[in-house]
């Protein structure tokens, strides 16, 4: 699954992740400073990704706050080894979805999903070895509709069903974007 | 980033967070009514208070004893019963459930842009779904009621649009007492008057509740600005 | 969205016989404006009517240009409204939450987070927000008018109506209850109702109102100032005509009346203004 987290230098990265931990540990013991605390060191950049992948704020806030109360109810579906916040970003991502699925504002407008985000983390999974430099650029030659499912589907770690929903579009188109999408990667980069 | 997610924004969300982790857990009532779909507002409504709670389960335990009441087989005079004072429970319910008597927060709820009327009627609306189940059901069960199961039923609108449409020139208590004060004379003058017991709910007795129940339906929703003023002083 | 415009001309009300309100009139938008008077004067009638839970019998009134006679516009202004009753009435055996959601749902606040949100922040702004869950019998009567003030903030209102909010309460609740309300006054149109003067004193306006009529209208200062040349301070027992006196700590006597020549005046307060204002001149 893809480490979403905006990464910085290694130690200061390390001390994080740490310090993510200890507030989980914290926050299961029914510790609402630490829930607070988890909440402000993550918010914002969950709040601009989330945004980013559906541009409708009333709906982002919303999962934003499910995201937290569901991090506050179930804090025992927290491993306690990972990246807390590629976690925080998989509960997030599908609340989201589950927002969209209730009423769908405006069609998802696939150009909207931002890239600006990408770091060398997400090289690791799209492809299972080497490093591949600069994604970016490449990534934003795909047309928006390929690019968004690729995103989807490889860095924010949804299912082609998941993605689908989030998408607004069948399951089968997702499937046969991202085999078109990966073919595109690939010539690109070689 | 900072133009999509300022501190404000932040703040907001975390607010929005720790209100709903502070809020009262909700009642089985409440829970009930959302798992049958109600929308939250509506409930809240409904359940709102105590007292009115209490109206609830007065007119709830009466409408039970009816319906077991009801369910005597071969036993004419127990169906005239049923369909006697079922009727009048929806009436009970609406004159229990708006009014200074009935709510404390009268005048506040007054000066909110909530129709009265609307109030009103989400409580009577309430009281009948209530009284339907807990009255209509038993009497489903029973074979010599089941006919008449429902024959109640319009009754029960005539009488709740009276008491509605009274209610614009009365205070509930008076204008619901008044409904079923006639009502039960009319009912027990009928039995003695007319062919059989039950005459007063054949189809006469229908077609007069459907035309009441109009009426006073017309009445009360040419009137309903009485329900959004302080028409009693204190 | 600005403070409430509140027009009212030749307001009159009567019940049974008995005139609430004679011919008052009232021009006012923004600031705190108190309404000074005894029990009986008509505040509470006066107040209703503002409020719109009452229909005058005589008279105009609009808010915001809004008709409250008709029925659309009347809703349109409770939009706008937060009142608090002078019984405020909460509900026995509820808690504090469900007092003040109640009267969020009645104005129209449908969507249940958010609901509970404002719910929150209208506690939070009283400083009860740790008290959500007391029941409400269990409340002193501080805290109770606190909740009352705390269900009219809801929906930010542009207009307030609050009926003798701090009667009955002690000297620090009335403080703390006045300085909630007085935030409010650049963006809000706030009638307050008290008979006690000095919390007139701190509003932008006063309105004396005795036996149903309007007496006086104006800044705090000038209230006071109606006064002037007719408070003096004198050792001996002031004579019987005199409008008011009372006894001083150091044993003299402060009055207010016609001075007579060569006596120690004083600065007036409000309350001599009030004084004088309220009484009609008694005969003899």
């Amino acid at each position: 699954m893809a480490r979403t987290t905006p990464a910085g230098s290694d130690s200061a990265a390390d001390d994080g992740r740490g310090e993510d931990r200890a507030l989980m540990a914290r926050l299961a013991g029914g510790d609402r400073v630490a829930l607070e605390l988890l909440y402000r060191r993550h918010a914002g950049w969950l709040t601009a990704r989330l945004q980013s992948r559906c541009g409708d704020p009333d709906l982002t806030d919303i999962a934003v706050q499910d995201t937290f109360l569901a991090v506050w109810r179930s804090p025992g579906s927290y491993r306690g080894d990972g990246d807390v916040g590629a976690w925080l970003w998989s509960i997030g991502i599908r609340r989201l979805i589950d927002q969209l699925r209730k009423r769908r504002p405006t069609p998802v407008d696939p150009a909207m999903m931002a890239t600006h985000d990408l770091g060398p983390d997400a090289a690791d999974s799209l492809f299972a070895s080497g490093s591949y430099g600069e994604l970016g650029p490449t990534l934003v030659r795909l047309t928006p509709e390929l690019r968004a499912v690729l995103i989807a589907t490889a860095i924010d770690g949804l299912s082609t069903k998941e993605a689908a929903q989030l998408l607004g579009v069948p399951q089968g188109t997702v499937k046969t974007r991202l085999m078109r999408a990966r073919h595109a990667m690939q010539e690109a980069l070689s | 980033m900072s133009q999509i997610v300022n501190q404000a924004r932040l703040d907001a969300n975390w607010s929005a967070i720790s209100s709903e982790l502070d809020a009262p857990t909700a009642s089985i009532a409440e829970r009930l009514l959302r798992r049958l779909r109600v929308p939250g507002h509506i409930t809240r409504l409904v359940v709102a208070t105590p007292a009115l709670r209490r109206a609830w389960y007065l007119a709830i335990g009466i409408a039970v004893l009816i319906g077991l009441g009801s369910a005597q087989p071969d036993d004419p005079k127990s169906v005239f019963v049923l369909l006697a004072i079922a009727p009048a429970l929806p009436v009970l319910g609406v004159a229990m459930a708006y009014g200074p008597s009935a709510d404390p927060m009268y005048e506040a709820q007054l000066a909110t842009p909530m129709r009265g009327l609307r109030l009103v009627a989400i409580r009577a609306v309430t009281v009948l779904v209530v009284a339907i189940i807990a009255v209509g059901f038993p009497a489903l069960l029973a074979s010599t009621t089941r006919s008449m199961a429902f024959a109640w039923l319009l009754p029960a609108l005539a009488l709740t649009s009276a008491s509605l449409a009274m209610m614009t020139w009365l205070p509930p208590r008076r204008a619901t007492a008044i409904v079923a004060i006639v009502w039960f004379v009319g009912v027990v003058v009928a039995r003695g008057v007319g062919p059989d017991e039950l005459v007063a709910f054949g189809a006469i007795g229908q077609v007069g509740a459907a035309t009441v129940a109009a009426i006073g339906a017309a009445v009360t929703l040419a009137r309903r600005s009485s329900f959004d003023r302080m028409e009693y002083a204190s | 969205m600005s403070a409430a415009h509140v027009v009212a001309s030749r307001l009159g009300k009567h019940y049974d016989g008995h005139v609430a309100l004679d011919d008052v009139n009232l021009l006012e938008q923004g600031g705190l404006i108190t309404l000074l008077g005894p029990n009986g004067a008509g505040k509470s009638t006066l107040l209703r009517c503002l409020a719109t839970v009452v229909a005058p019998d005589d008279g105009s009134l609009t808010i915001d240009g809004l008709d409250p006679r008709r029925e659309p516009e009347r809703i349109e202004i409770r939009r706008r409204l937060g009142y608090m009753p002078q019984d405020i009435g909460l509900i026995s055996g509820a808690t504090v939450f469900d007092a003040v959601e109640y009267i969020a749902v009645l104005k129209e606040q449908r969507h249940d987070r958010r609901r509970r949100r404002a719910v929150f922040d209208v506690l939070d702004r009283v400083g009860m927000r740790d008290l959500v869950s007391e029941r409400v019998e269990r409340l002193s009567g501080g805290m109770r008018r606190r909740v009352g003030v705390a269900q009219a903030l809801l929906g930010s209102p542009t207009l307030m109506i609050l009926d003798e909010p701090t009667a009955g309460l002690d000297p620090d609740e009335r403080m703390r209850l006045r300085e909630i309300l007085t935030e409010r006054r650049r963006s809000t149109t706030v009638f307050v109702s008290t008979h006690m003067t000095d919390e007139a004193a701190i509003s932008d306006t006063v309105l004396v109102i005795a036996d149903g009529s309007i007496r006086f209208a104006g800044s705090p200062g000038r209230l006071a100032a109606l006064a002037a040349g007719r408070t003096w301070v004198q050792n001996d027992l002031p004579p019987p005509d005199v409008r008011a006196s009372w006894r001083l700590v150091d044993g003299r006597h402060r009055c207010l009346g016609q001075p007579p020549a060569g006596a120690e005046l004083v600065e007036p307060t409000l309350e001599d203004g009030y004084l004088l204002v309220r009484t009609p001149v008694s005969p003899g």
